[in-house]
């Protein structure tokens, strides 16, 4: 709540700074339509464990999963609506799909207490973001080829997400060992409420159309019920990247 | 969007056996089709009707009752959008075209696109890619809806495969390929439970589960091992041992809930088991003959507390001792009721199975039958028994951690059955009146020569080449490999009674077969062979 009020504060600052300059400022476009392609970040990983019962003993699976920086591509529209204050409105999707490091001790079928242990890396395994953005846009003109926008707003946020709810395994006589085989996936989807922050440098190439840069934080932890408990997610990240402008 | 039609039920709730109820229990659509009252009879069965008229449900089997004459039954199975539903299904007796019962489970507010994402033959490539296995065509995937434990449904491919030794389903979501659940459709299968043992404890036992029961017959071994419980029936065992009657499934030792009470039963059970691990860990040598024969274990040969009405012949063969029978059959003693003590030494005497070292001593009988053969009598029959008390104190330290008293790892034999102090000693045999050295030996004719009086001599030289030492009776001092080198010696008087030794075997060729055997396993300057040398030396086999 503190990150969003600060953010909201120096737009409105910087929009009264535009509005107030000395020299009139070059006529904002009536909307502004971008694409941008680019990476998102920082990578990070996620932990869950879990257990089942096999041979009357605990067995217990942990997946290490991992949520590399790979692309993401977005489309938005950004409307000025009174002075260089404006609304946009952005989806933005992400997915990175990878692995998971699975690690598990498996009990003895003759024996109490001697577990064990197999890992191996469960693939396919789906972190697919989709995100809405909805932002305050303060529009910062600079000079007759440069628009700037700042922009800050509520995020829909929808993580969809492999979980694995179990491991499978091959062991035969004498039992003494097991071989992970593969691990069972289960895809959850989940949406949530978080916010978004960002900046957008447009280089005006013709009168409507331009290039741009973009940069962009946005963040909405994600809680899925998976494995019987609750498990958190983190979900966006700061995105980098570019592409086109269209101006009307 | 399709709007499924949504019917509410107020009727009363029973649990259907489904296979795997934690899957179905969890479902909030799940309506539980149990008419308490006629009335609420006749409004499920105008229900029915009306989805068998609308698709809803399909007439899976129709057939003639053939124990009431008169009454008809159909099974129903319930599908949405022609898409099955999978564990939805009721079942109506009628007579005369009157329903006479009802009962099922069906689903209730399914919503979803009945058009798969993903092909059959993707889904049959995934199955592979998980299973390692193609299923056949007549094996082929088939779409069903899978009502999601948590609530909600998901149109997905169910796949059966038989792959590592298990028969699995598969729900594969027919939109992602994603495992959306699985389960081991094996109907008969091996089951670990758990039981206490004659000295109260507790190890795991591989049953299986048979007709609601569960048996003591280990299915995850390469070869069966049964435990077949007696009950006491002498006439039926001897039979049995004279092949004129048969055993079945009726006569394996059995427990409810798998969680066993009877120590005879468990210790017999699990200590075969445990030899079997030991001979294939050690040696690489599978079961008796090497070809996983069979195990076969009775228990309870005679009533425990009837010791008075037997003959003596009965009390010495099935109450005070253990055997190996031949075939792979073994016969554990029931030991004495409690209060009653062996005349002499006053030791009490359990049930048999109850010690690890006396299971893998019996089962080194079958083993040398199906190896050197020794015969059982005189030096020959002397070596077998040692060899036999070799096996089994080496199996006692290969599970149980050394040290003195009941289940732990010593030079004791039976000692956790005849309590106080066993039947012998390797480590110092004339304690209980054997020879510890050649000179000593037992000449006369009882015991077949003193099978298990002479045993001692050579039960002295493995415990000397292991432990090291001094031969009380020669003062030769042998320098052993040491505990923690014991799978050398074990490995040596395995190779040399097992593949070396002629049946009728003396003491000086089972010397000169050890000594080969260490000389073919380590090599002529070895600790084990000088250990082996020295050992023989000291007790006094040239």
């Amino acid at each position: 709540m503190r990150i969003r009020l600060l953010l909201v504060s120096t737009m409105a600052a910087l929009a009264a700074s535009a509005a107030s300059a000395q020299t009139p400022p070059p006529p904002l476009p009536r909307a502004v339509l971008s694409v941008n392609y680019g990476v998102q970040g920082p990578a990070r990983t996620f932990s869950d464990t879990f257990t089942f019962d096999r041979y009357l003993e605990t067995a217990r699976v942990q997946a290490d999963y991992d949520v590399k920086v790979k692309p993401f591509f977005d489309g938005g529209l950004a409307v000025p609506i009174w002075r260089s204050i404006g609304l946009g409105f952005t989806v933005s999707r992400f997915s990175a799909t990878g692995t998971a490091a699975v690690q598990a001790t498996i009990p003895h079928p003759f024996f109490f207490d001697q577990d064990r242990t197999i890992s191996g890396e469960a693939t396919d395994v789906v972190h697919d973001e989709t995100a809405v953005h909805a932002q305050l846009v303060a529009f910062v003109p600079a000079g007759s080829r440069l628009l700037l926008a700042l922009s800050a707003g509520p995020t829909v946020l929808t993580v969809e997400q492999s979980f694995v709810t179990m491991v499978n395994y091959d062991e035969s006589y004498p039992f003494d060992t097991a071989t992970y085989r593969s691990a069972t996936l289960q895809r959850e989807r989940k949406s949530k409420v978080g916010f978004n922050a960002g900046a957008d440098v447009t280089v005006k190439v013709t009168a409507s159309i331009g290039v741009g840069v973009i940069v962009r934080y946005s963040r909405a932890p994600v809680t899925f019920d998976v494995n019987g408990h609750g498990l958190k997610v983190d979900s966006g990240g700061l995105q980098a990247g570019g592409g086109i402008r269209v101006m009307f | 969007m399709r709007v499924w039609r949504r019917w509410a039920c107020t009727f009363g709730v029973v649990w259907l056996s489904l296979g795997a109820a934690a899957w179905a229990q969890s479902n909030p659509g799940l309506r539980i089709v149990r008419p308490a009252t006629v009335s609420e009879l006749r409004q499920w069965d105008a229900r029915i009707d009306s989805m068998l008229r609308s698709g809803d449900l399909q007439v899976q089997i129709a057939f003639d009752d053939p124990m009431v004459p008169g009454r008809r039954h159909e099974r129903d199975d319930q599908y949405y959008e022609g898409v099955k539903v999978f564990g939805a299904q009721v079942v109506r007796q009628t007579a005369g075209g009157q329903t006479v019962s009802l009962f099922g489970a069906l689903y209730a507010d399914i919503d979803l696109d009945p058009t798969p994402g993903l092909s059959r033959d993707q889904a049959l490539a995934r199955i592979e890619r998980l299973t390692g296995v193609r299923p056949g065509p007549s094996r082929m995937p088939e779409l069903m809806v899978f009502p999601k434990p948590g609530g909600g449904y998901a149109l997905t491919w169910r796949a059966r495969v038989f792959a590592h030794g298990d028969l699995r389903v598969y729900f594969l979501d027919a939109r992602t390929g994603d495992v959306v659940f699985g389960y081991s459709d094996l109907e008969t299968q091996a089951a670990v439970g758990k039981g206490r043992g004659v000295l109260g404890d507790e190890k795991k036992i591989s049953a299986s589960s048979l007709g609601g029961m569960f048996v003591a017959r280990d299915e995850l071994r390469p070869p069966s091992i049964d435990t077949f419980d007696m009950q006491g029936d002498v006439q039926r065992t001897l039979d049995f041992l004279n092949d004129t009657v048969g055993l079945g499934t009726g006569d394996l030792a059995s427990d409810n809930d798998n969680d066993w009470s009877d120590g005879a039963n468990v210790d017999a059970h699990v200590y075969s088991g445990w030899v079997y691990d030991y001979y294939y860990k050690r040696f690489g040598r599978r079961g008796l003959d090497d070809r996983d024969l069979r195990m076969r274990n009775l228990v309870h040969p005679v009533h425990r507390n009837d010791l008075l009405a037997y003959s003596s012949d009965i009390v010495g063969v099935f109450f005070l001792n253990a055997f190996y029978a031949g075939y792979g059959v073994m016969v554990y003693g029931e030991g004495l009721p409690p209060g009653y003590v062996l005349a002499g030494t006053g030791q009490t005497v359990d049930y048999f199975s109850g010690a690890l070292d006396t299971v893998a001593h019996e089962l080194t009988h079958g083993v040398t039958d199906y190896t050197s053969q020794l015969v059982y009598l005189n030096e020959s029959g002397a070596l077998n028994e040692a060899f036999s008390d070799m096996m089994g104190t080496s199996v006692e330290f290969y599970y149980q951690p050394a040290g003195n008293g009941l289940e732990k790892a010593d030079y004791l034999i039976a000692e956790d059955v005849f309590r106080p102090g066993g039947i012998r000693s390797m480590s110092n045999p004339g304690a209980f009146g054997d020879p510890d050295h050649y000179s000593k030996r037992y000449l006369g004719s009882d015991d077949n020569g003193g099978v298990h009086i002479n045993s001692g001599i050579a039960n002295q030289a493995y415990y000397l080449a292991i432990e090291g030492g001094t031969n009380r009776t020669s003062g030769l001092h042998v320098t052993g490999v040491g505990a923690s080198n014991r799978e050398q010696i074990e490995k040596v008087f395995y190779r040399a009674f097992t593949m070396l030794l002629p049946s009728y075997a003396t003491f000086s060729m089972a010397r000169a077969a050890c000594e080969q055997a260490a000389r073919d396993l380590y090599g002529s300057s070895s600790a084990a062979y000088q250990a082996m040398s020295q050992a023989w030396a000291a007790v006094g086999v040239n």
